[in-house]
C-alpha cells in the first residue's frame, strides 16, 4: 500500500536513522512513501504549552497540505509526538466546526484549506495492521532466530487514542518481532513513560525513569522503539549498555538490508552486538 | 515568587483568570481518588502530587498551583487521562496550566518557558526545527551557565554522529511568520 | 374469561423473582417463573453467607403458611410450590398484550432451543474468532469458526447454520462476496457483517445485498448476543409454547462487569492471585473448588495477605458506569471479616475504598465489627497493579497514595476485585422490545411514586433490573411488585387457586385458626396511607390511626423538595379519606390490645390533649401494620441556634422552600454530614441525609452560582443511581471535604454566623470559612416506641427501629407474620423505599387476610390433648408465642402461623403431650447418641 509520509523535524536531525530506516523498510516491503510537500513542524510539545490555537493551526497546515495532494492516501507518521499532534488536531477539527472555520481563515492566504478528511496513522499502526507481518515473515527467513527483543512503545502512540493497541498492555509489535524469528521479552514496561520532553529540561527525571525501564529489560538482546523522543532518552540515560534501535532498523536488518542504509552507524547506544549477530 | 505577585499578575490579566476558571470547570467532577497521582511516572519528582494540585485548582488556591512545578513536570504520557475514573482530560488540562504559566512569565518557570519560546521562535523562523540553533538560543535565554554545561556531553555525541547540522541563521519575518501573525490576530478577534 | 385463575409471568429466577413468585403463590395465584439459566437462585446460589448474620438465611423466605405445599428444602438448591410452574433454561420469545391479557411465547433451550441455532463466525483474526466463540457458547449456541471465506463456504455446504457473522475485510475473498455466495448455498441464512468503524458504508451496502444487519468493531459481547438472540428467536418462533397471563414481573437482575474488559488495569486473568469477589466467595465456600481451604491459586500455600479493591467497573466513567453498584462495599466488608475471623493464617485483610457505603441500618455497625476484628480500611483508589515489579512466591505489590500524597506499598497474596454491575443483554433487549422507559444507563426507570411500575401498564419490575440493589431492597421491591400484579389480577376479576380448606383433614381443620378480617394500620404518614389504601383496595377493612390531627407525616414538609410530591400527597389523602373501607382515627393512638395474634382487639384512645376524651374504640383486626414513622434526630447536647446560622436539614429545607434565603450576594454555606450519627449511640447511617444535602447544595448553587458551598462528609452515601447527583453537585462547584471521626471541622459560633475551620486532607492546609449557614445532617430517629411494639409481641432493634424477623429475607414483618411494619419506623430510607416497604407490607397483609383460616402443616407442633394437663410449661417455653389455651374448648392450641416447629415444646412437656413430626423421642435420642459416640 502507498502512504503520504510526514517525517517531522526530529527525523531530519537527531533521529535521522529513523527516517532512513523507515524509507528503506517500506521500499523493501514494496510500499511507496510520498513526502507531504513543504511540510512544517507540528508544534511538538511546545505549541500546546504556549498557545492552544497555534497548537491546532500548525498540524492543520500539514493536514491541509496532505489533503491538497488529492491522493486520498493515509498519512503515515513515524514520530509519536507528531502523530499525536496531527491526530488530535484532526479530531478537534472534526468535532468542532467553528474551530475548523477559524483555522481555515488563518490558512486561506496560503491557499490551503483543511477538512480533516485524511487519516493520520502511526508507523506501528500501519506495520501491524496493513499486512506487513506476513511480508516480513516471508522475507526475513527467521534471520533473527534466538534473538530476544524488548518492544518499547512509549506513550503517545498508545494514549490517549487507543487506536490500534491496548494502551495498558500493548502487543502490536509482538507479531512483527516474531515474524523475524526473534522472541519477544515478556515485560511490563512497554507502555511506561520515559520522561519524554520533560527529560530534556529535567535530566534527573529521565535518568530515573529510563533506569527503571531498562532494569527490566534484563534478558533482552535489544530494545526496539517507535518514537524519536523515547529513543533519545533510552539511549541517553542508560544505566548499563543496552542496544536500542528503531523498529524499522530492526526489521530492516531482519530483512537483510545493510546496516549502513538503515543508519545503524548513527545510533547513540552501542548496537554492534545486534549488527554482529545479523552478520554471523 | 511571592504569592501576592502571582495574584497581582493574574488580576492584570482577566483573560488568564477566565482561562483558569475554564480549567477549574473541566476538573469539577474530580473525586480526589488519587488515581492520577499514583499513576504518574513523574509524581516522585513533583513538589506536590497532581491530586493536590487539582485540589488547589478546585479550591481556588492559584498561589499554590503556580508556586509548584508540578504541571511543568507533566510529560504528556496520558496515563492519568487513560485511568481517571471520572474521565477528566487531565493531561490536556496540564498543558493549559502551562499556557497560563507561560503567559504569566513567572520567573520560577524560566527554564521551561525559555525552552518553549526558543522552540517556537525557531519554527516561526524556519518552519522546521533546527535543533542546534534552537538550543543555542535557549542557552542564551536562560542566562545560566550550568544549563548548557549539562547538555555538553550529549551535544558532542550528537555532533560525532553527524546529527547536528549548524545552519546560518537567517533574518526576516521567518518561514511561518505570517501564519503565526494571522493566528494571533484570529485569536484577538 | 373472568372465571380464570389469576396468573402472572415472573421473568428471572434470582431472589427477586423467587420472592415475587412465592408472594403471589402464597396469596393463591398461579405463577410461571421463567429463567434463562438452568437453575433458579441467581447470584445467591453462589453465596454461602450474607451480612449481618454471616450465614445464609435464604430459606427464611419460605412461606409461613401452606408449608406443606412448598418443598421445604434449601432455597439455594431449588424451589417448589404447587402454584409455581418453574421453567428453567427457557427463553422468552415474545410478549404482547395488556394488563389482564398478555400473550407470552417461550421455549425451553433443551427443546428446540439454542441448540438448534448453530452460528458460524468468520474472521481472519484469531482473537475475534475465539472471543466470539466463547461468548456465544456461554449462552448455549453451538458455534463453528472459519478463518477465511473459503473455509466458511465449505462449512456452509455441510452444516445447517442459522446465522453467520462475517468480517468484511479479509485476505482472499472478502465478506461481501462471501455473503453473496453463502446466500446462493442457503438463501434463508441470516448474515451479519462485522466491520471496523471506518468501513460502515460497506456494511450498509451489504445489507442491500441481503445481510440482516452489521456490528461495528470493537463490539461488546452484549451487542453480539442481542444480534444472535434476534436471529434465534425468529428461527424458533413457530416451536414456542404460548400461554396467557394477567401481569408480568421483570426480575432479571444485573450482570457483573468483567474486569478483563477494557484496559484491565488490575491484570485480571494475567496476574495469578487477582480474583473477583464472586470467585473469592467460592474459595470461602464449603462446596467451593478449594473445599474452604483458603490457598493461593498458584503456589497452593495458605493465603496470609488479602486486599479488596472497590469500584472496579463502577463509579467509573471510563467503563461506562458512572453509577455506584450499591452492594460491593458490604460484600467486601463481609468477605474481609469472614477471612479475618475464619482463617487464623490470614494476617492482613485490607479494603481499599473511596467511600465506604455502609448505608442502611445494620451495615455501619457491621463494618465497625470488621474493623474491630482487625480488617484495615484504606481510603485510596489503587489505579492498577504496578507493572515491572516481580516478587517471589507470587506476591502482588500494591501501590497506593494516601491523602497527603505519601506513596505506600504492600505485598498481598490475593487481590479481590469488587466488580460493579450493569444491565445485561436480556434486559437491554426487553426494554427495547417492550418500549419501556429506561434511565441513561439502561436500567428500567420506575414510574414516579410507584416503585414497581414500569412505563408499560401490567409490566412490573423489581430487583436490580431497576438499578443495582442489595438483597434487602430486592426482597422488599419484589413483594411490592407482587402487590402490583395482584392488583391487576383483582382488577381483571381473576380467581384464586381453590382454597386449600377442603383438602385438609378433619383433624387439621379442627386445629385451624382464623384471622379477624380487617387490618389495623398505625401511622397516617405516606407509608401508613399507602399500605391502608392497598389493603382496602383489595377488599379488606382498614382502621387507620394517626396521633396528630392530620395525615401526611413527614411528607408534609418534604413534599416541596420532591418533584410531584405535592400532588401525590394530595391524591393519596383524598383517596384515603374517600375510601369506604378505611376508617380514619386522627388524634388517636393504640392504647392496649387483647386477644390472640390474628384475633386482636385493640382499643384506640384519643391522645392526651385531644378535645374529645370519650372512651376508646375497640378495633378487631387480623393483621397490624406499624407505620409510625420517625423524626429528624435532635441534638444530643445543647447547640448554637439559628442566630449563629445553625440549622438542621429539616429547618433549612423549610427556609429554602419558603424562599427565605437572601442570596443576592454570594453566601458561604457549610453542610455537615453525619452530625451525631454513625457514632456510638446512633450507630447507623440514615441513608437520606447525603442525597438531601446534595439537593440543598444544588439549590443554593442555583440561587447564586457564586455561593461557596462546602460539604463535610465521612463517606458520601449515594448508592446506586444517586451517584449521578453527587457528580452533578461537583459539576456545579460544590466542594467536598472528607473528615474522620475525631477530626471533624471545628465550628465556632459567632454573633452572626459561624467560623468553620478545618484541614484539607489533600492540600494539607488549614482552611476556614465564615459561614452564613451551617446545616447539620443529623439523620433519622425511629418513632416506634417499645410499648407499641411489645403490644404486638414485636420488638425494637438496637437502634430503636422495628426488629425484623430477618433484615434481608423477611424485611417487613416480625417473627409473627401478622405483625408488619413499613416506612421509616422500619428503617431509614427515601420516599421510594418507604413506598416500596408500604406496598410490600400491604402485599403480606392482603395475602394473609385473603386466606383468613390457617391450618397446621406437618412441621407444626401438635397437642395430644388426652395427655395434656394444661400446666402451661410449654406456653412459657415457646419462644414464638405460638401456644395458647383456647378459652372456648379449654384445650391447648398451637398457632400454625407462629409455630416454627423447633421442638422446644416437645422437650419441655413433662407428659409427652407436645409433639413435633419427625422430632419424636426415640429417633432424637438415637441421633444424640450417635453424635456423642462419633469419633472426634
Amino acid at each position: 500500500m502507498d502512504y503520504l509520509y510526514y517525517p517531522g523535524c526530529s527525523l531530519e536531525g537527531t533521529a535521522n536513522e529513523y527516517d532512513l530506516s523507515c524509507r528503506e523498510l517500506f521500499k523493501a516491503l514494496g510500499d511507496c512513501l510520498t513526502d507531504i510537500p513543504d511540510w512544517t513542524c507540528c508544534g511538538a510539545t511546545a505549541a500546546q504549552c504556549v498557545d492552544a490555537f497555534l497548537s491546532v493551526v500548525l498540524p492543520a497546515r500539514n493536514l491541509a497540505l496532505a489533503e491538497k495532494t488529492d491522493t486520498g492516501l493515509d498519512v503515515l507518521v513515524p514520530c509519536s509526538a507528531c502523530y499525536l499532534n496531527l491526530k488530535k488536531a484532526r479530531q478537534d477539527l472534526l468535532e468542532n466546526s467553528a474551530l475548523q472555520a477559524r483555522v481555515n481563515q488563518v490558512l486561506a492566504p496560503d491557499e490551503l484549506a483543511v477538512n480533516a478528511s485524511v487519516r493520520v496513522r502511526h508507523l506501528l499502526d500501519v506495520l501491524s495492521r496493513d499486512g506487513a507481518v506476513d511480508r516480513v515473515a516471508e522475507l526475513a527467513e527467521n534471520r533473527m532466530k534466538g534473538f530476544v527483543v524488548a518492544p518499547y512503545y512509549g506513550c503517545q502512540c498508545l494514549r490517549p487514542f487507543a487506536e490500534f493497541d491496548d494502551p495498558e498492555q500493548p502487543r502490536s509489535m509482538d507479531a512483527l518481532i516474531r515474524a523475524t524469528g526473534a522472541d519477544v521479552l515478556a515485560w511490563d514496561m512497554g507502555g511506561v513513560c520515559c520522561g519524554a520532553s520533560t527529560a530534556t529540561t529535567k535530566p534527573q527525571v529521565g535518568k530515573e525513569l529510563v533506569g527503571r525501564i531498562l532494569d527490566q529489560a534484563g534478558d533482552a538482546h535489544a530494545v526496539v522503539t517507535v518514537c524519536p523522543m523515547c529513543q533519545m532518552n533510552l539511549e541517553r540515560f542508560q544505566p548499563r549498555p543496552v542496544p536500542v534501535l528503531y523498529l524499522p532498523q530492526f526489521l530492516g536488518l531482519a530483512l537483510g538490508l545493510s546496516g549502513k542504509s538503515l543508519g545503524c552507524d548513527m545510533n547513540l547506544s552501542d548496537i554492534k552486538p545486534v549488527l554482529s549477530r545479523v552478520a554471523s | 515568587m511571592h504569592l501576592t505577585d502571582i495574584r497581582e499578575k493574574l488580576a492584570a490579566r482577566p483573560d488568564l483568570t477566565r482561562h483558569l476558571a475554564q480549567v477549574k470547570e473541566q476538573m469539577a467532577t474530580c473525586i480526589q481518588c488519587g488515581t492520577c497521582s499514583s499513576s504518574c511516572p513523574n509524581a516522585g519528582f513533583m513538589d506536590m502530587t497532581p491530586r493536590r494540585m487539582w485540589r488547589a485548582v478546585l479550591t481556588d488556591r492559584v498561589d499554590m498551583v503556580f508556586s509548584s512545578q508540578t504541571f511543568m513536570l507533566c510529560a504528556s504520557c496520558y496515563v492519568c487521562t487513560l485511568r481517571c475514573p471520572r474521565g477528566l482530560p487531565l493531561t490536556d488540562a496540564m498543558a493549559e496550566l502551562k499556557q497560563v504559566a507561560f503567559a504569566l512569565d513567572l520567573d520560577r518557570f524560566r527554564r521551561s518557558t525559555r525552552f518553549y519560546r526558543a522552540f517556537m521562535d525557531n519554527i516561526r523562523q524556519y518552519g522546521r526545527v533546527r535543533e542546534t540553533e534552537m538550543m543555542a538560543r535557549y542557552f542564551l535565554a536562560v542566562k545560566d551557565p550550568r544549563v548548557p554545561m549539562s547538555y555538553t556531553g550529549m551535544g558532542i555525541k550528537l555532533m560525532a554522529k553527524h546529527k547536528l547540522h549548524p545552519h546560518f541563521p537567517t533574518l526576516g519575518p521567518g518561514r511561518l511568520g505570517p501564519l503565526f501573525e494571522r493566528a494571533t490576530q484570529q485569536q484577538e478577534q | 374469561m373472568t372465571d380464570q385463575i389469576g396468573k402472572t409471568l415472573v421473568i428471572g429466577g434470582g431472589i427477586s423473582g423467587i420472592r415475587a413468585s412465592l408472594d403471589l403463590a402464597q396469596a393463591g395465584f398461579q405463577v410461571i417463573l421463567m429463567e434463562q439459566a438452568d437453575r433458579v437462585g441467581g447470584l445467591l446460589s453462589q453465596l454461602d453467607t450474607q451480612f449481618p448474620t454471616s450465614t445464609c438465611g435464604m430459606c427464611r423466605m419460605l412461606p409461613m403458611m401452606d408449608r406443606d405445599h412448598v418443598d421445604p428444602q434449601c432455597l439455594r438448591r431449588g424451589l417448589a410450590h404447587d402454584n409455581i410452574e418453574i421453567c428453567v433454561s427457557t427463553d422468552l420469545i415474545s410478549l404482547t398484550g395488556e394488563p389482564g391479557h398478555f400473550t407470552v411465547s417461550f421455549i425451553a433451550q433443551t427443546d428446540g432451543g439454542r441448540q438448534e441455532c448453530p452460528v458460524l463466525v468468520v474472521d481472519d483474526e484469531k482473537i475475534v474468532r475465539d472471543s466470539m466463540k466463547e461468548w456465544l457458547r456461554e449462552e448455549g449456541y453451538p458455534v463453528q469458526t472459519a478463518e477465511s471465506a473459503a473455509t466458511a463456504l465449505e462449512l456452509l455446504k455441510t452444516g445447517n447454520f442459522k446465522a453467520m457473522l462475517t468480517d468484511i475485510k479479509m485476505p482472499g475473498m472478502d465478506g461481501v462476496t462471501l455473503l453473496t455466495r453463502a446466500k446462493e448455498i442457503q438463501p434463508d441464512l441470516a448474515v451479519v457483517m462485522m466491520t471496523a468503524y471506518a468501513a460502515v458504508d460497506t456494511a450498509v451496502e451489504a445489507m442491500k445485498q441481503g445481510a440482516l444487519d452489521y456490528l461495528v468493531k470493537p463490539f461488546d459481547p452484549d451487542a453480539v448476543l442481542l444480534m444472535v438472540d434476534r436471529i434465534y428467536k425468529d428461527a424458533v418462533a413457530q416451536n414456542a409454547r404460548i400461554d396467557t397471563v394477567d401481569a408480568v414481573i421483570l426480575a432479571t437482575g444485573a450482570t457483573f462487569f468483567h474486569p478483563d474488559q477494557g484496559i484491565n488495569a488490575y491484570g485480571y486473568g494475567r496476574i495469578p492471585g487477582v480474583v473477583t469477589n464472586l470467585e473469592f466467595e467460592r474459595m470461602l465456600s464449603h462446596a467451593g473448588p478449594g473445599g474452604m481451604d483458603l490457598t493461593h491459586p498458584v503456589t497452593g500455600r495458605p493465603v496470609t495477605r488479602i486486599a479488596w479493591f472497590q469500584c472496579v467497573g463502577s463509579r467509573d466513567i471510563q467503563t461506562g458506569t458512572p453509577f455506584c453498584s450499591a452492594t460491593c462495599c458490604m460484600i467486601s466488608v463481609k468477605q474481609s471479616l469472614l477471612a479475618k475471623t475464619m482463617y487464623p493464617h490470614v494476617t492482613e485483610a485490607c479494603v481499599f475504598y473511596m467511600d465506604l457505603r455502609t448505608w442502611g441500618k445494620a451495615s455501619d455497625a457491621y463494618a465497625r465489627q470488621a474493623e474491630a476484628a482487625g480488617v484495615r480500611f484504606v481510603r485510596a483508589r489503587v489505579h492498577s497493579l504496578a507493572p515491572g515489579l516481580k516478587e517471589p512466591d507470587g506476591a502482588i505489590p500494591v501501590v497506593w497514595m494516601d491523602p497527603s500524597g505519601e506513596r505506600n506499598q504492600s505485598l498481598f497474596d490475593l487481590v479481590v476485585l469488587a466488580p460493579g454491575q450493569h444491565p445485561d443483554a436480556f434486559l437491554t433487549g426487553f426494554v427495547k422490545d417492550q418500549e419501556l422507559t429506561a434511565d441513561d444507563w439502561g436500567f428500567v426507570r420506575p414510574e414516579p411514586f410507584l416503585p414497581a411500575h414500569t412505563s408499560r401498564p401490567g409490566i412490573f419490575a423489581c430487583g436490580s433490573a431497576t438499578g443495582p440493589k442489595d438483597i434487602h431492597d430486592s426482597v422488599t421491591g419484589a413483594t411490592a411488585a407482587a402487590l402490583s400484579a395482584m392488583q391487576v389480577m383483582a382488577g381483571a376479576g381473576r380467581h384464586l387457586v381453590q382454597n386449600s380448606e377442603q383438602t385438609e383433614s378433619p383433624v387439621q381443620q379442627a386445629a385451624g385458626i382464623s384471622l379477624f378480617p380487617g387490618a389495623l394500620v398505625i401511622g397516617g404518614g405516606i407509608a401508613g396511607m399507602t399500605a391502608a389504601l392497598a389493603i382496602a383496595d383489595q377488599g379488606f377493612e382498614v382502621d387507620l390511626v394517626e396521633k396528630t390531627d392530620h395525615l401526611g407525616g413527614n411528607l408534609v414538609w418534604l413534599k416541596k423538595g420532591i418533584q410531584g410530591a405535592d400532588d401525590f400527597l394530595e391524591q393519596q389523602m383524598a383517596a384515603v379519606q374517600a375510601h369506604d373501607r378505611i376508617r380514619i382515627h386522627t388524634r388517636n393512638c393504640a392504647a392496649e390490645t387483647t386477644g390472640r395474634p390474628g384475633r386482636w382487639i385493640t382499643r384506640l384512645t384519643p391522645v392526651e390533649d385531644a378535645v374529645d376524651q370519650s372512651a376508646g374504640v375497640p378495633v378487631r383486626h387480623g393483621v397490624v401494620v406499624l407505620a409510625v414513622g420517625g423524626v429528624e434526630a435532635g441534638p444530643d447536647a445543647p447547640e448554637p441556634d439559628q442566630k449563629s446560622g445553625f440549622y438542621t436539614q429539616q429547618q433549612f429545607q423549610q427556609l429554602l422552600d419558603g424562599n427565605d434565603i437572601d442570596s443576592g450576594s454570594p453566601l458561604q454555606v457549610a453542610l455537615f454530614q453525619c452530625h451525631g450519627s454513625r457514632e456510638p449511640g446512633r450507630e447507623y447511617c440514615s441513608r437520606v441525609c447525603c442525597p438531601r444535602s446534595l439537593d440543598q447544595a444544588m439549590q443554593l448553587k442555583s440561587l447564586n452560582p457564586d455561593t461557596r458551598v462546602v460539604i463535610f462528609y465521612r463517606d458520601m452515601m449515594t448508592p446506586g443511581l444517586t451517584e449521578a447527583d453527587y457528580t452533578e453537585a461537583r459539576k456545579k462547584g460544590v466542594v467536598f471535604v472528607p473528615y474522620e471521626p475525631g477530626n471533624a471541622p471545628n465550628l465556632a459560633a459567632e454573633d452572626t454566623g459561624c467560623k468553620v475551620t478545618w484541614t484539607d486532607p489533600i492540600l494539607g492546609r488549614a482552611m476556614e470559612m465564615d459561614a452564613d449557614y451551617v446545616i447539620l445532617a443529623k439523620g433519622i430517629r425511629s418513632g416506634l416506641s417499645k410499648d407499641l411494639a411489645h403490644m404486638f409481641e414485636a420488638d425494637l432493634d438496637g437502634s430503636g427501629f422495628f426488629d425484623q424477623a430477618d433484615i434481608k429475607w423477611r424485611p417487613v414483618e416480625a417473627m409473627d407474620p401478622r405483625v408488619l411494619a413499613c416506612g421509616i419506623c422500619l428503617e431509614p430510607g427515601s420516599l421510594a423505599l418507604t413506598l416500596a416497604s408500604a406496598r410490600a407490607a400491604a402485599a403480606k397483609a392482603v395475602s394473609l387476610l385473603g386466606r383468613q383460616t390457617f391450618f397446621p402443616s406437618q412441621d407444626t407442633a401438635r397437642v395430644r390433648s388426652a395427655f395434656c394437663s394444661l400446666c402451661r410449661i410449654c406456653i412459657d417455653a415457646c419462644p414464638f408465642n405460638a401456644r395458647f389455651i383456647d378459652p372456648e374448648t379449654r384445650t391447648l392450641k398451637v398457632d400454625p402461623l407462629a409455630c416454627q416447629g423447633c421442638g422446644i415444646c416437645a422437650a419441655a412437656c413433662p407428659s409427652g403431650a407436645a409433639v413435633v413430626a419427625g422430632r419424636s423421642l426415640a429417633p432424637m435420642m438415637k441421633t444424640i447418641h450417635a453424635a456423642l459416640n462419633a469419633p472426634l
